[in-house]
C-alpha cells in the first residue's frame, strides 16, 4: 500500500539487506549489552559502501543528492533493524542544519566532511529542561569581532558515542542562532537512556569557538524542529513494522490448546489492531516526508501527525510483541525489550505526543 | 499521478473553478439552520439532495476521476484532492448516494457489461439512479455466503424468491444489486450469482424498519417471483461471490474514508464541528478537551490520508484490498469517539433538550447512528478476521460449512 517510487523501494532494498546481514538482531543485543563493539570504522565503511552518510546532501559537497523520501525509506529500514549507527543522529538530523544553511563557503567542509563518513554530526537543539517545542535558549553565543563563542549546555543529544562536531541553537544579541562547535570543545556526559541501543549525552561547553550557521534563525529552527520530528517518525515506523512482523510471524508458528495461538481471534485481532494503527502512521510519514520531499516549507502540521501517529502505532505494538509472545517475551534474551524501550524513548523525543498535540491546535488557530 | 491534464496551473485553476461553484451553490455545515436530516431517509430530502447531485454532476464535479465514457470527468486523483479540500465545510447532502456510487457503481465498472455500465453509470453519477445493496438476509449478515435468497433461470428470465432485510435506502432506489442462491449442491461461496433488479418489478415489496436512532433509513425487502431478464446477470453465474466481495470491499472503503463514495468527502468533518462545540461550551483552554480534540483531528487526518492512498492505488488498477477494512474499522471508531467526546462536552445539555436547540439535536443523532455505523458493512470483529487473515497471513477461523454443499449446511 505504499506509494513508494521503484527507485526508492531498491535504495530501501539495498540497505535492508546490507543491514540485515550485518546488524542482525542478536548482533545488535550484544552490542546493547556491551559483549561485542561497533568497529570503529562501521560508519565510515557503510558511507563508502552505499553513500548513506552524504544521502541527502548535494552532490557538489561529495553526497548522494537524495531527498527526504528516500532518507524516510532509509530511516524506516534503520528503525527496523535497531543498527547501532548514527543514520537518523548524523546523516539525517546532524546534517538537517547544513543543508539548510544558505552560504556555501561556511557549509562546505562540514558537508563535505559529513558526505565521506570521516566525521558525524550531532544536533543539540534541546536543554535540560525537556522543552518542546524549544523557544527560550540558556546558551549563549557571544561575538567578539570575526569569532563566536557559546557557553551553555544541551541535553538528550543523540550522538552515538560522541560525535565530530555539535550543532547548537543559542541566544545572541539579535535573536537565536544556530552554531557549530568541535566535539574536542565540549564536555560530554553519557545519559542512562532507557534505550539501549542509541547512545544519549548532555554536553556542556564554555566560550567554545564557533562557526555560525545562521543568525537570528528562528524560522530555520522552527524547520528542523519540524524535520527532526518527521525524520524520526520515519523511523519509528520502521520499528512498529518491524515488531508487527515479529509477533504475527510469532502467532503462526506458535501452538497451544492444539491450535496455531494466531488463530484464536483475541490474537488475531490484535494483530489486526496493530496493522491498522501501523498502515495509518505509515500514511502520515509517508505524506510528511513526500511534503520536505516537495520543499513545503510550513510543515507543521504533517510533522506532528507524523510523530503523534508514530509514536502511538510503535510504542503500543512492542507492547503487543511482549503480550503476544507472553513469557518468552518478557525476557532479556528476546529482543520485545530492545525496540520496546526505543519505542517509549523515539516517543519523548522532538515532542511527545501530548506535546505535538497541543502544537497542532494551535497551528490550526484552536 | 501526474498526467498532461495535472499540472499544477491546471489544478489551481480547477481549484478556483470548484470554490467559486461552492461559493455560489453550496449550503454550509455550520449554518445550523439549514441542515436537514442528514441521514437522508425521507423522499422529500432525496428531492433536494438529488436537485443538488444534479446540478454538481451538470457542473462537471461528480466522477471527477471516472472514466469519461461513463460520464465520468477523466481526471486525476489530484483534482480529487482539491475538490474535497475545497468542499470541506459545505454540506455534500451525499448520503442518499452513497451505497449507489460508493459500492453499486464500482462494481459495475467492474463486473458489469458494456451495455450496463453504459446505460446505469451516468445516471447514478448524476443522481438520477439512486441503487441499494441487497445482501443481508435474516440469517445471513456477517456470513453473508449463507444467504438462501434464490433464484432460478426460466428461459431469458430469472425468477427470485426470498428475502433481505437492512437495505438501506430500498424506499427510494430504482434499482439494486441483489446476491442469490443459484446451486445448492455446491460449497456456499461457489453457488451465489449476483443479478441487478429492478426495484419497481412486480413481487418486490420493501418495508421500512425502525432503526434504534428513530429514522427509518433501512427495509426488509420480499422477493415473491420477482423476474428479471437475463441480460440483467453480473458476472457469471455461481460465481457472483467474487463480484459481492469487490462490492463489500468498495463499501469498507467508501464508509470509511468518502461517505460520498466515488473519493469524496463526506463532508461532516468531525474536528470542525467539535472544536467549535468546544469553543460553544466554554472548554476551549481546558487541556483534557484540547488533547482529545487533537486526538480526533490527528484520526481524521490519518484516515483521509488512508483513503487517498487507497484511492490513488485504485486508480492506478488495484483493487481495493483487505485495506479497506482498515478505512471502515477506523472511520466506525472515530464516528463513536466523536459522539461520546460531544456528550462529555454537552454534559447534562447532551441528553435531553428544548425544542429548537439543533447543537443538542445534531449530537443526539450522532450519538444512536454510531452503533449503527460500527455494524454496516461487517461489524468490528469481521474487519479484524478479514485484516489477519487476508493482509496478515494468520490461520483461517475453524469453518465447519466451507467445503459442504450448501444444501447440508445448518442455517438460521
Ligand atoms: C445501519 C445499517 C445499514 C445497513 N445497510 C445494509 C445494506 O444496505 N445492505 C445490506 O445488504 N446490509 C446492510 N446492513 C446489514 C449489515 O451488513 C449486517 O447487519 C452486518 O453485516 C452484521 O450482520 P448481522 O446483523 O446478521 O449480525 P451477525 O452476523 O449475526 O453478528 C452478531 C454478532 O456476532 C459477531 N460475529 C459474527 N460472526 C463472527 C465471527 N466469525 N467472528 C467473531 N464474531 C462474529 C458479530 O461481530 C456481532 O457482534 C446494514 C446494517 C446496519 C446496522
Amino acid at each position: 500500500m505504499s506509494s513508494m517510487s521503484e527507485e526508492r523501494e531498491a535504495l530501501r532494498s539495498a540497505v535492508a539487506d546490507y543491514l540485515d546481514a550485518n546488524y542482525p538482531i542478536d548482533k545488535v543485543q550484544r552490542i546493547a549489552d556491551g559483549k561485542e563493539a561497533v568497529p570503529a570504522d562501521a560508519w565510515l565503511k557503510l558511507s563508502q559502501g552505499l553513500g548513506l552518510a552524504g544521502l541527502v546532501i548535494p552532490e557538489e559537497f561529495g553526497g548522494q543528492g537524495a531527498g527526504y523520501a528516500e532518507l524516510g525509506a532509509v530511516l524506516q529500514e534503520f528503525g527496523r533493524t535497531l543498527a547501532p549507527l548514527p543514520m537518523l543522529s548524523s546523516a539525517a538530523l546532524g546534517t538537517l542544519p547544513f543543508l539548510l544553511a544558505t552560504d556555501d563557503t561556511v557549509r562546505r567542509p562540514y558537508l563535505e566532511a559529513l558526505a565521506s563518513g570521516e566525521a558525524t554530526a550531532a544536533l543539540a537543539l534541546t536543554e535540560a529542561a525537556g522543552e518542546w517545542p524549544v523557544t527560550a535558549h540558556e546558551t549563549t553565543a557571544l561575538q567578539a569581532g570575526e569569532n563566536w563563542h557559546v557557553s551553555g549546555s544541551k541535553s538528550f543529544v543523540l550522538d552515538n558515542g560522541g560525535a565530530t562536531f555539535y550543532v547548537v541553537s543559542a541566544q545572541t544579541e539579535n535573536g537565536v542562532g544556530i552554531f557549530v562547535i568541535d566535539g574536542a570543545d565540549v564536555t560530554r556526559e553519557a545519559l542512562n537512556a532507557i534505550d539501549l541501543t542509541r547512545a544519549q549525552s548532555s554536553i556542556s561547553f564554555e566560550k567554545a569557538p564557533a562557526i555560525a550557521l545562521a543568525v537570528d534563525a528562528g524560522d530555520t529552527i522552527k524547520q528542523l524542529q519540524e524535520l527532526a520530528a518527521i525524520l524520526i517518525s520515519s523511523e519509528q515506523l520502521g520499528g512498529a513494522t518491524a515488531v508487527m512482523n515479529m509477533f504475527v510471524e510469532y502467532a503462526k508458528i506458535r501452538v497451544q490448546f492444539g491450535r496455531i495461538i494466531g488463530s484464536f481471534q483475541a490474537i488475531k485481532h490484535m494483530c489486526a489492531n496493530t496493522l491498522v494503527e501501523v498502515e495509518k502512521a505509515r500514511g502520515a510519514a509517508e505524506d510528511a516526508a513526500d511534503k520536505a520531499a516537495a520543499g513545503q516549507d510550513d510543515l507543521a502540521l504533517s510533522a506532528s501527525l507524523a510523530k503523534v501517529s508514530c509514536s502511538e502505532a510503535f510504542t503500543n505494538a512492542t507492547l503487543t510483541n511482549i503480550r503476544v509472545h507472553g513469557g518468552i517475551g518478557y525476557t532479556w534474551e528476546h529482543p520485545a525489550h530492545l525496540y520496546f524501550r526505543r519505542s517509549r524513548s523515539s516517543s519523548a523525543l522532538f515532542g511527545t505526543p501530548a506535546q505535538h498535540r497541543e502544537a497542532l491546535l494551535v497551528g490550526l488557530g484552536y | 499521478m501526474t498526467t498532461s491534464t495535472d499540472t499544477s496551473t491546471d489544478l489551481e485553476a480547477f481549484r478556483a473553478e470548484v470554490r467559486a461553484w461552492f461559493k455560489a451553490n453550496g449550503k454550509r455545515i455550520d449554518d445550523h439552520s439549514a441542515v436537514e436530516e442528514a441521514d437522508g431517509e425521507t423522499v422529500d430530502y432525496l428531492a433536494r439532495a438529488r436537485g443538488f447531485m444534479n446540478k454538481l454532476y451538470d457542473a462537471g464535479f461528480s466522477g471527477l476521476s471516472w472514466p469519461k465514457e461513463y460520464g465520468g470527468q477523466s481526471l486525476t486523483m489530484n483534482h480529487q484532492r482539491v475538490f474535497n479540500e475545497e468542499a470541506n465545510g459545505y454540506d455534500l447532502q451525499s448520503s442518499p448516494f452513497m451505497v449507489t456510487l460508493g459500492m453499486c457503481a464500482p462494481t459495475l465498472l467492474q463486473y458489469g457489461t458494456e451495455e450496463q455500465r453504459e446505460e446505469h453509470i451516468p445516471k447514478m453519477l448524476r443522481g438520477d439512479e439512486v441503487w441499494c445493496q441487497l445482501f443481508s438476509e435474516p440469517g445471513a449478515g456477517s456470513d453473508v455466503a449463507g444467504l438462501t435468497t434464490k433464484a432460478v433461470r426460466d428461459g431469458d428470465e430469472w425468477v427470485i424468491n426470498g428475502q433481505k432485510v437492512w437495505t438501506s435506502g430500498a424506499h427510494f432506489s430504482k434499482f439494486g444489486l441483489i446476491v442469490t442462491r443459484t446451486n445448492v449442491d455446491v460449497p456456499k461461496h461457489k453457488g451465489i450469482t449476483m443479478f441487478i433488479v429492478d426495484m419497481s418489478s412486480p413481487g418486490v415489496t420493501v418495508r421500512p424498519l425502525r432503526q434504534m436512532s428513530g429514522g427509518s433509513g433501512f427495509n426488509e425487502v420480499f422477493f415473491d417471483n420477482v423476474r428479471v431478464p437475463a441480460s440483467n446477470l453480473v458476472g457469471e453465474v455461481d460465481h457472483g461471490w467474487m463480484a459481492a466481495i469487490g462490492t463489500l470491499m468498495n463499501e469498507r472503503v467508501s464508509i470509511g474514508a468518502g461517505g460520498g463514495g466515488l473519493g469524496r468527502g463526506s463532508g461532516t468533518p468531525q474536528f470542525d464541528n467539535l472544536s467549535e462545540l468546544a469553543t460553544h461550551v466554554g472548554k476551549k483552554n481546558d487541556g483534557a478537551t484540547r488533547q482529545e480534540l487533537a486526538s480526533i483531528y490527528v484520526e481524521e487526518r490519518l484516515i483521509q490520508i488512508l483513503g487517498d492512498r487507497m484511492r490513488a492505488g485504485m486508480k492506478a488498477g488495484k483493487a481495493p484490498g483487505p485495506e479497506g477494512s482498515i478505512a471502515k474499522l477506523s472511520g466506525s471508531e472515530l464516528g463513536k469517539r466523536s459522539a461520546d467526546m460531544a456528550m462529555t462536552l454537552l454534559a447534562e445539555s447532551g441528553q435531553a433538550w428544548t425544542d429548537g436547540d439543533e447543537i443538542a439535536a445534531r449530537w443526539a443523532g450522532s450519538l444512536l447512528g454510531s452503533p449503527g455505523g460500527a455494524i454496516a458493512g461487517g461489524t468490528p470483529e469481521i474487519m479484524r478476521n478479514i485484516l489477519g487473515e487476508r493482509s496478515l497471513g494468520l490461520p483461517k477461523e475453524p469453518q465447519v460449512d466451507r467445503d459442504m454443499p450448501f444444501k447440508d449446511v445448518k442455517t438460521n
